[in-house]
């Protein structure tokens, strides 16, 4: 690699991986929210969706870090950059020409709704095309710190032929259908009346962010071009920084639009409407204040003397929609709200309002802020009536994929990465069985709770959709004391595993840097800056603005769980062979059940779940099928994992030790079940 | 290193996630109440809230051989939660109804997670002392 030695190239990759993860973690959140929430299910959403799973897949592929020269995993490697990279690309042009489209022609909505097709053949067909290319002449291989095309000359044309040059043309093309478009709008806004400063920033993020992560590659890669024998370092680590950030810049402007967070807020809000007598907020005058200014967002916003615009900027279109919002925005605890398919209607919208634009002109000033609102001036963003239609589908009631969905978030907690240490501890035979075992008796008890709290229902104590914690249920059926023990045993296990939390990310942390050598830091310094830096998050009165970085964590858990799935795999068929494991290990055999029974902790969960079904009588199906995948994951999983590691030290076992202590009783999400609501809010629908 | 620093990350936003709800119990009992009047309500939960994180980061940094005490929370507290408690439920609130066929289960269960939670909880005791006197800085 010319003037880069090996310890630049391990710099390098190991940026690329940490920027990569980063930029997972943020795809895998547009995309979460897109599978989430109908309302950001519009045709606009589809395509940045679209561009979220290249993007993903684009980070995936870096995770390879840097492979063997030759190897399999470097031409594995190199076509999935190549594909994704391009695919990802076109996507953003797609987005652009819609945008466009949306603009400045007054065709119908069937129009675009035809073209999805098309689009897909656009993207990926010509991403599989130009991915072949390279591979013709054989110019897959190395190209720095990863594998990609390689540098010799013809490696050199087709990085150019095939990257490069579609880049600048997308770049191009973005960048004039951004600016034509920022244009019209402008115009429009100044001629009703509006100021010019309010119509900026998300449109032009998309462009720009391409701009911004491809613009230092393309230098290095023409650098390369130019002088072969000199890579510079510099060039090539920015370079593959800023080109792998591309995701994860992508999620924040995604999070930027205001239809996202109008989305997020009422999700975290509709929460506090229901689980009044749960939450803790209601104590709390300053919280109380804070809380109507959530739920009631727009209607309150000019009241609240710039709320939104504190919030965002672009939301100021809400002082001037808030009346018709306010009348069409269904008010708290109004009875059963209609569903409309509102996917379409906002869709719809979005183009009336725009054919408006171009044929009519405005009408008047508050016709004007309502057409933009609803047209381009939020790129893809719904207006502040429909998002309130699309309030209507939160009190939707969830049908059996929706609950399969939340009761895998709710099950599949951290507690999985603890079974190759209760598989140490078992013996795989010992383990697998007990298992299965704690799993029938988990189930039984699952079941017991359900048909607790059903016949409390049937004699009158309960009303049918009442939300009822875990305690109260104790108090109501049994007594008091039911409900003081219920309370003892959740303080102390939730304390014991946020002190297990802690100190596993002291003894990671510390570990990690230790092992990059980027730093010396005692285990218990971390412990203490990590606890100090938690309190103000503790401090929070509410933990539905935690709920997105809960589903981020999520996500960061089940890649972990993926990533060591995928050293296990590595591990066995390593040269040394499996190490030496035991079938069945009686001595230890009570240390197991600890651990098994965490893993099935999702008790909290069931009742919220199987209210917020629409066929609650099939719950007891899903809840059963859901059990049996996860004793099987979770037997896998531990039987994987110990036969590819045995007792064996290792960096791995050393993360599974502190695994060990980082057990949760519930999966982290499902902890929101304190106020249930919360999580039938958030249930998938 | 990078799995583990990500896993750092999402087990750092899940920790005030983990903490919420025990606090939230801790803030609803009787004691709490009475300790300061309601006006100083958002002064004293701030407080509390730094103690309650701050006694646990005394007890991670100071109770030696965390995997066993991790443990013996999990054998006596989950198990209640899990086996224990909805048994009970169960029972009360069907009653008359069980047959002696299901009362048995019911019972069956309940002894399960006494017997396998006491087990496990004696067995980590054990397991600590022994800890302890190896360690030298017993609980």
């Amino acid at each position: 690699m010319g003037g880069l030695d090996e310890a630049d190239i391990e710099t390098v990759t190991t940026l690329n991986v940490v920027l990569s993860s980063l930029s997972f973690v943020g795809s895998c959140t547009i995309i979460l929210s897109f599978s989430c929430f109908p309302e950001l299910r519009t045709f606009a959403f589809r395509l940045v969706f679209f561009l979220s799973i290249s993007e993903a897949f684009y980070a995936l592929f870096n995770f390879l870090g840097f492979p063997e020269p030759g190897s399999a995993a470097c031409r594995f490697q190199s076509i999935g950059l190549s594909f994704f990279g391009t695919s990802m690309v076109l996507w953003t042009s797609i987005i652009a020409s819609t945008l466009r489209a949306a603009v400045f022609s007054t065709k119908d909505v069937a129009r675009f709704k035809g073209s999805e097709r098309r689009y897909h053949c656009f993207a990926w067909g010509l991403a599989a095309v130009l991915a072949v290319l390279p591979a013709l002449t054989d110019s897959y291989g190395p190209a720095g710190s990863l594998c990609w095309i390689d540098a010799s000359s013809t490696g050199a044309l087709w990085r150019f032929v095939q990257f490069y040059m579609p880049l600048w043309i997308c770049m191009s093309y973005n960048v004039w259908v951004y600016w034509t478009t920022m244009r019209r709008i402008r115009r429009a806004l100044l001629r009703a009346g509006g100021s010019i400063s309010r119509a900026r920033m998300p449109l032009l993020l998309y462009p720009l962010i391409l701009l911004v992560c491809w613009l230092l590659a393309t230098v290095n890669r023409v650098q390369n071009l130019i002088a072969p024998e000199q890579p510079q370092f510099w060039l090539y680590a920015l370079g593959l920084s800023f080109a792998a950030c591309q995701g994860l810049l992508h999620a924040i402007a995604y999070g930027m639009t205001s239809s996202v967070q109008r989305v997020y807020r009422r999700i975290l809000c509709a929460g506090h409407a229901q689980g009044d007598d749960e939450s803790l907020e209601t104590t709390d005058s300053e919280s109380e204040s804070m809380r109507a200014g959530e739920s009631d967002g727009v209607m309150l916003a000019p009241l609240k003397g710039g709320y939104e615009e504190s919030m965002d900027g672009k939301d100021d279109g809400g002082d001037t929609t808030a009346v018709s919002a306010a009348a069409s925005r269904p008010r708290r605890g109004s009875g059963p709200r209609q569903l409309k398919d509102v996917s379409h209607q906002i869709r719809s919208m979005y183009l009336q309002g725009l054919g408006v634009l171009e044929l009519a002109g405005f009408q008047s000033h508050d016709d004007a802020y309502s057409t933009l609102t609803k047209g381009g001036w939020d790129t893809f963003d719904m207006s502040a009536e429909s998002a309130a239609e699309a309030g209507a589908a939160v009190k939707q009631k969830n049908g059996i994929t929706a609950t399969y969905f939340t009761m895998f978030k709710s099950f599949v907690g951290i507690g999985i990465l603890t079974m190759p240490h209760a598989y140490m501890q078992a013996g795989y035979i010992g383990a697998s069985f007990g298992l299965v075992v704690i799993a029938i008796i988990s189930y039984k008890g699952m079941v017991y709770l359900l048909d607790g709290q059903q016949s409390l229902v049937s004699t009158g104590v309960l009303k049918p959709d009442e939300l009822v914690s875990f305690t109260k249920l104790g108090v109501l059926s049994v007594g008091a004391t039911m409900g003081r023990v219920i309370d003892f045993a959740l303080v102390s296990s939730q304390i014991g595993f946020c002190i297990a939390y802690i100190l596993f990310i002291g003894s990671n942390v510390s570990h990690s840097l230790r092992e990059a050598s980027l730093a010396d830091i005692d285990e218990k310094l971390v412990v203490i800056i990590a606890a100090t830096a938690a309190v103000p998050l503790v401090w929070l009165n509410s933990l539905k603005r935690l709920a997105p970085a809960a589903l981020a964590a999520d996500v960061v858990i089940v890649f972990g769980l993926v990533t060591v799935f995928f050293y296990d795999f590595g591990e066995l068929s390593a040269p040394e062979g499996p190490p030496e494991v035991d079938p069945l290990r009686l001595g230890t055999l009570p240390l197991f059940f600890g651990v098994a029974v965490f893993s099935f902790e999702g008790i909290g969960m069931v009742v919220p779940i199987r209210q917020s079904m629409a066929e609650p009588e099939k719950f007891k199906g899903v809840l059963r099928n859901t059990i049996i995948s996860l004793t099987t994951l979770l037997v896998c999983f531990g039987t994987l994992s110990y036969l590819a590691y045995g007792d064996k030290t290792s960096d791995m076992s050393k993360m599974r030790d502190g695994v060990l202590a980082l057990d949760s009783p519930c999966s982290p999400f499902c902890r929101l079940s304190q106020s249930p609501s919360t999580c039938r809010t958030t249930a998938w629908s | 290193m990078m799995v583990q620093l990500l896993y750092c990350v999402g087990l750092f936003l899940t920790f005030p996630v983990m903490m919420f709800p025990a606090v939230q119990i801790l803030e609803r009992s009787s004691c709490y109440k009475r300790f300061l009047p309601a006006s100083l309500n958002a002064i004293k939960r701030h407080v509390f809230r730094f103690f309650v994180v701050a006694a646990a980061t005394l007890m991670a940094l100071y109770t030696p051989h965390f995997g066993l005490f991790i443990n013996l929370i999990g054998a006596v507290s989950c198990s209640t939660l899990a086996f224990v408690v909805p048994a009970l439920i169960y029972r009360a609130t069907m009653g008359k109804k069980l047959t002696r066929w299901k009362r048995a289960q019911v019972w069956a269960i309940v002894a399960f997670g006494v017997g396998g939670g006491a087990y496990s909880a004696a067995l980590t005791l054990i397991g600590f002392t022994e800890a302890g006197d190896e360690g030298g800085e017993g609980r």
